[in-house]
């Protein structure tokens, strides 16, 4: 349900913003094109701020080749939904600055927001958000996958993110051995 | 995935997490283990948090009648975490038994989730969250502290200039009490992580009068700040001897001229 209502009003955002002619048309990796409000893109992306400041938008998409169309849906959803929602306390410190900003926890909106998401999904708006410079769809996101984290087992997060595991069993042993207590519970 | 965004995930999760995670790739236990990424993950949960009470009772055992100090202190040493959603229930956090490694433990100090442990015979600096106990060497022997009971005369806290967390202790070289005179010493040693540079150094200048050994020191701002004062020697300004960690340097903060100042009278320092 939260879906359907994501996708209509991301729709409807779309028609009024056309009408208003106050947009920016990005256009995925995949050649598919996007409309985002240009008070929200400037406001929510430091990347987008700086194009549309320079000029560099293109009325015809302005290219993102590294976004893929189901993420950048996501970041024009994203944008489009704040652009809704009445600016709080928090994205106005957090905008500041990322790393130094009190931390913010995520609004209920957001939560679900991301909720929805598949894995993949998640990932690639993640991806999507560090490269657009979204500090706090990047907030957003990081706080969902640490959250998805806690409690796993080293197996399961190398499963989930795809990695490698380069050490040796004797190193592994070391390690383990040291902080035997953070890896049964006692 | 960038390690810029890995970064990013891995500063919100809890220490316990963290320190499981190293096992997950050589490049995420970097990453988890670098300074930047500590003190990063240490501002975060410090906004993030609510304040908390870190206790560790040390208790006697078995109490001994009459006794000005302890000297029978138990060890096992217990750490809880108590915040106010708890309940009035503290978590035990971290307990160690040290096994007969010292018989009296002198004021613990806390600052960013250390604690700096001094005891009869060594001093120690723990992070119950982590649990790991650093055990410092011996730093030099203070000539007068078998007197009393090897108190150890440490403070410690956060060098603004380098990142590290320093422990410093004070030292007398020498005392004549015919005179009146003293030389004392200052000695810094530098919590790396790492493991390097494990040793005591002394600082390049001396500090200009002596402190009050018993009265632990006050961190603020990256300094350490002392009572001036000694129960054996005369004739010394009343006053802070502020010590700065990043330079390692000393300067007397005079304290308002009034009889109410006496050396017994000294308000105790504290800072918020």
């Amino acid at each position: 349900m939260e879906v359907d209502k994501g996708k209509g009003e991301a729709e409807e955002t779309r028609k009024v913003a056309e009408a208003d002619r106050d947009t920016v048309t990005l256009k995925s990796s995949d050649g598919k094109l996007f409309e985002v409000s240009k008070e929200a893109a400037a406001r929510l992306s430091t990347v987008l701020a700086g194009m549309i400041a320079g000029g560099s938008i293109d009325d015809n998409g302005t290219d993102l080749k590294q976004i893929g169309s189901e993420a950048l849906e996501n970041v024009v959803d994203y944008c489009n939904k704040h652009a809704n929602s009445i600016p709080s306390a928090a994205l106005i410190s957090s905008s500041i600055s990322f790393n130094t900003a009190p931390f913010k926890e995520p609004e209920e909106w957001e939560r679900k927001f991301v909720d929805r998401l598949s894995h993949d999904a998640l990932f690639d708006l993640v991806e999507a958000a560090n490269f657009l410079g979204m500090e706090r769809l990047l907030d957003v996101t990081c706080h969902k996958i640490s959250e998805m984290m806690k409690g796993k087992s080293p197996d399961q997060i190398r499963e989930v993110f795809n990695i490698k595991n380069d050490y040796t069993k004797e190193e592994l042993e070391e390690i383990r051995q040291e902080l035997a207590w953070a890896f049964y519970d006692d | 995935m960038s390690e810029d965004i890995v970064l990013e995930i891995l500063l919100r999760l809890p220490v316990e997490d963290l320190l499981r995670l190293q096992t997950v790739c050589k490049a995420w236990s970097s990453i988890i283990t670098q300074p930047r990424f500590i003190h990063m993950h240490l501002q975060r949960s410090a906004s993030k948090n609510k304040k908390c009470l870190l206790m560790a009772p040390h208790i006697p055992d078995p109490i001994v009648e009459g006794e000005i100090w302890p000297s029978t202190f138990s060890n096992n040493i217990s750490f809880y975490r108590w915040q106010q959603d708890d309940n009035d229930t503290a978590s035990l956090l971290f307990a160690k038994d040290f096994r007969g490694d010292f018989t009296s433990v002198f004021r613990m100090l806390h600052r960013d989730g250390l604690v700096l442990f001094p005891t009869d015979t060594k001093v120690y600096v723990i992070n119950p969250a982590t649990r790991d106990v650093l055990v410092l060497p011996d730093g030099r022997r203070d000539i007068l502290l078998p007197a009393y009971n090897n108190f150890q005369a440490v403070g410690f806290g956060l060098d603004h200039g380098n990142k590290r967390y320093k422990v410093a202790r004070f030292f007398y070289r020498a005392v004549n009490l015919r005179e009146q005179s003293c030389a004392m010493g200052m000695e810094v040693f530098t919590i790396c992580g790492d493991g390097n540079d494990a040793s005591w150094r002394e600082t390049l200048e001396d500090p200009p009068y002596p402190i009050y050994e018993f009265r632990p020191p006050v961190y603020f701002n990256g300094s350490l700040f002392w009572i001036i004062g000694s129960h054996d020697i005369r004739c010394i300004p009343k006053g802070l001897l502020r010590f700065r960690l990043e330079d390692e340097t000393f300067c007397v903060i005079p304290l308002p001229a009034s009889s109410a100042f006496d050396d017994e009278t000294i308000p105790n320092t504290g800072a918020r």
